[in-house]
């Protein structure tokens, strides 16, 4: 009887811990996010009042915010495709190297191990069109004769920012698949070899489903990262030239911190939330067709 | 004031010697302003054993978060340091302790009047001003003198010096820094609005972007960079847009007394090659003067009033205050009219060397406003200077061909509809 209880009840009592920290690090803000989404409070502490529907209203009518989301999911595209491609190339590459293996791997995490601000501030300045080192080589080498304007010509901005994240986000990628490659046997790739696989084959049929679960987890993760970004380009252009790179969670910010307006804010940001939900669906459920195909 | 009232005055303002602690947040991050804050803090505890002072330093962009969350979680400081925009949303939060009992105690003239009635809504005085300045034009007279030029008198001779010396990559004009990230656009529009008499913001709190005159100043600005701005400047913020001057590449900038230092620091050479005048309007004229202010402030959550009365009264201090004011000089100018008359505050190598600038500077902040507030604080203010409103208005042009009129309606409307939400 005493087993009994314990049996039933005692999995309640080492399951709470775990149950507590995903309700007050996760339930919480996102309750408390719905809730202010629905009523006017102010980051001034005025008294809170319910709103309805009037927060999402006035995001949604608002054109600025459909280009912002526009502008987010251009540059998650842009970033994730070649982060995605690159990571996987640096991966091959590394996966083959014998000697100096250590160093070559530490010298591709770099771009990682940099805090956001310095990325910014020294691509900022590498690519300022009077002192930038950028230009300045371009102009030297004869293949410009004017200087680029990389973040200040709306037609490149975006695209430039893009490619800074790129160059960030590629060490993840390359260091997780990597690790994925190594867990490949080699008696594999030389099975197939005897049975007359090209490269290309034995790329598709054993590199690809082997390393695709995590290349896929890792789509999700930095999907939502990259979505949620708001440093990198905030620091770079402010979302500007005009509002070429302004994206959601810059515009959540002007709403919600410059303009006190935290119920519009968690409208912009309750928003984002069911659009990357549906996303990540979308990934999971591709995943969950994969781990099933590799356990097959 | 008599015998009795002034002891009450100053018992009020007097710590009273028990034991506590007060938190003091101040945004001085640099190297020397940090020393001598922490010297300053040092010397008050000295003087009073009784109390602590907890300091916690912050930047300007960490400033605004760290207030709004700590008036949610109740962990506000008792004293900080506090700039226009953020007196008054932290007013319209109800957490400012009224400053009233210090100038009471020392004196409606012990500071200078515009700075604090700047700082002041309707009586109730919400901060005081610690240093000033207010915006002028820099010049290299160097480069005016090669180009056979006279200092620009007003819009036309002032657009016509910068096409004649601007020589990219070279040279240029005048820097147009249109960063929305910083508010380089919306402080210049406000130097050269005010200049001609106009106002950014109405008396009934609205955008006044679409004002002839206001329209003709965005116009102006967008000639500007057209006619020698670096092109990438679209992009710059302050510190890119005063590299260009600091380092000799640009003939005009807007700027304050900091100007002095950053040139001396950066291209000690160029010293003696520049100087200053006030904005002017299109015909010449001088109507109004952009202020800017770092001023301290008390918190009305805080148990101990007295000692934070106290305790911002020992930051003005004569000597001690004109050692602070020197750290930058020329940069910070007195808030109190007993260090703005003091010998000692202009016997200072730099100061005397830019007399002339520097009165046009105190000019400036004796009849001066923020900007956006030539009718007092408002709201409204922060919303220019926030969303890069003004900044992108002027991209627009530039960079879209919009005219001005157009840009200036749109972002009219803009405007508008963010002081909306901040008035809520």
């Amino acid at each position: 009887m005493i087993r009994k209880f314990v049996n039933r009840h005692m999995c309640g009592v080492f399951i709470a811990p775990a149950f507590l920290v995903t309700i007050l690090l996760l339930a919480y803000p996102i309750g408390i996010s719905i809730f202010y989404s629905f009523t006017n409070k102010n980051l001034l502490g005025k008294a809170v009042t319910f709103v309805g529907f009037r927060n999402y209203q006035a995001v949604l009518s608002n054109p600025e915010f459909y280009q912002a989301l526009w502008n987010t999911i251009v540059y998650t595209v842009i970033s994730l495709s070649l982060q995605l491609v690159l990571g996987f190339a640096v991966a091959l590459s590394l996966n083959r190297i014998e000697r100096l293996k250590g160093m070559f791997r530490t010298l591709v995490l770099i771009p990682w191990a940099f805090p956001m601000i310095i990325v910014t501030f020294t691509w900022s300045y590498l690519l300022n069109d009077l002192y930038g080192i950028v230009n300045a080589k371009l102009i030297q080498w004869g293949l410009i004769a004017q200087p680029i304007q990389f973040l200040a010509d709306p037609k490149l901005a975006m695209i430039t920012v893009s490619l800074i994240n790129v160059w960030f986000g590629v060490p993840l990628f390359a260091v997780n698949i990597l690790a994925s490659l190594q867990t490949i046997s080699r008696d594999l790739y030389e099975a197939a070899q005897i049975d007359g696989a090209s490269g290309l084959q034995r790329f598709r049929f054993i590199t690809l489903p082997f390393v695709r679960v995590v290349a896929g987890l890792l789509i999700i993760l930095r999907t939502i990262w990259i979505f949620n970004s708001f440093d990198l380009i905030f620091l770079l252009t402010g979302g500007g030239p005009g509002t070429s790179t302004v994206t959601v969670p810059i515009f959540a910010y002007r709403m919600g911190w410059t303009l006190y307006s935290l119920g519009r804010s968690s409208a912009v940001t309750i928003l984002l939330l069911l659009f990357l939900t549906a996303a990540c669906l979308i990934y999971f459920k591709i995943l969950d067709h994969w781990e099933r195909e590799v356990e097959q | 004031m008599t015998g009795d009232h002034a002891a009450d005055a100053m018992a009020a303002i007097t710590d009273d010697g028990t034991e506590k602690t007060i938190t003091y947040w101040h945004t001085f991050t640099e190297g020397a302003r940090k020393d001598y804050i922490d010297q300053m803090v040092e010397a008050y505890m000295e003087e009073h054993p009784n109390v602590t002072v907890n300091v916690e330093v912050y930047p300007w962009n960490v400033f605004t978060q760290k207030w709004t969350a700590g008036l949610a979680a109740g962990a506000l400081p008792d004293v900080s340091s506090i700039n226009p925009d953020n007196l008054f949303a932290i007013k319209q939060a109800g957490a400012v302790l009224p400053m009233n009992p210090l100038i009471n105690a020392l004196g409606e003239d012990y500071f200078l009047k515009k700075p604090l009635e700047n700082f002041s809504d309707g009586d109730t005085i919400l901060g005081i001003p610690y240093y000033l300045h207010s915006y002028v034009m820099w010049y290299r007279k160097d480069v005016l003198e090669e180009n056979n030029l006279q200092v620009p008198g007003n819009w036309e001779e002032l657009l016509h010096a910068v096409e004649t010396v601007a020589d990219p990559p070279n040279r240029y004009g005048f820097t147009i820094a249109m960063s929305k990230n910083d508010q380089m656009c919306a402080q210049l529009l406000s130097c050269f609005a005010k200049a001609e008499g106009a106002a950014l913001i109405t008396e009934d709190n609205k955008g006044n972007l679409t004002d002839p005159k206001v329209v003709k100043a965005i116009q102006l600005m967008a000639d500007l960079y057209r006619a020698g701005s670096p092109e990438g400047s679209v992009n710059y913020g302050l510190s890119e847009q005063n590299d260009v001057f600091f380092q000799g590449k640009s003939t005009f900038a807007f700027g304050s007394g900091f100007h002095i230092n950053g040139v001396k620091e950066n291209s000690p050479q160029l010293l003696d090659k520049i100087a200053a005048v006030p904005f002017m309007g299109p015909d010449g004229e001088t109507l109004g003067d952009t202020t800017f202010v770092i001023g301290l402030m008390g918190w009305n959550q805080t148990k101990y009033p007295e000692t934070v009365y106290d305790f911002i009264r020992f930051h003005f201090e004569k000597d001690r205050y004109i050692d602070f004011l020197h750290l930058i000089p020329g940069g910070q100018l007195p808030a109190t009219s007993e260090a703005a008359e003091a010998e000692e505050f202009y016997d200072n190598e730099t100061i005397q060397k830019f007399q002339q600038e520097i009165q046009y500077i105190q000019k400036g902040i004796e009849k001066g406003t923020f900007i956006g507030m030539d009718y007092g604080l408002t709201p409204a203010a922060a919303a220019l200077t926030s969303q890069g409103i003004i900044e992108e208005c002027l991209q627009d042009i530039v960079l879209n061909g919009t005219s001005a009129e157009d840009a200036a309606k749109k972002a009219n409307d803009k405007l508008n509809a963010a002081i909306e939400i901040l008035m809520e």
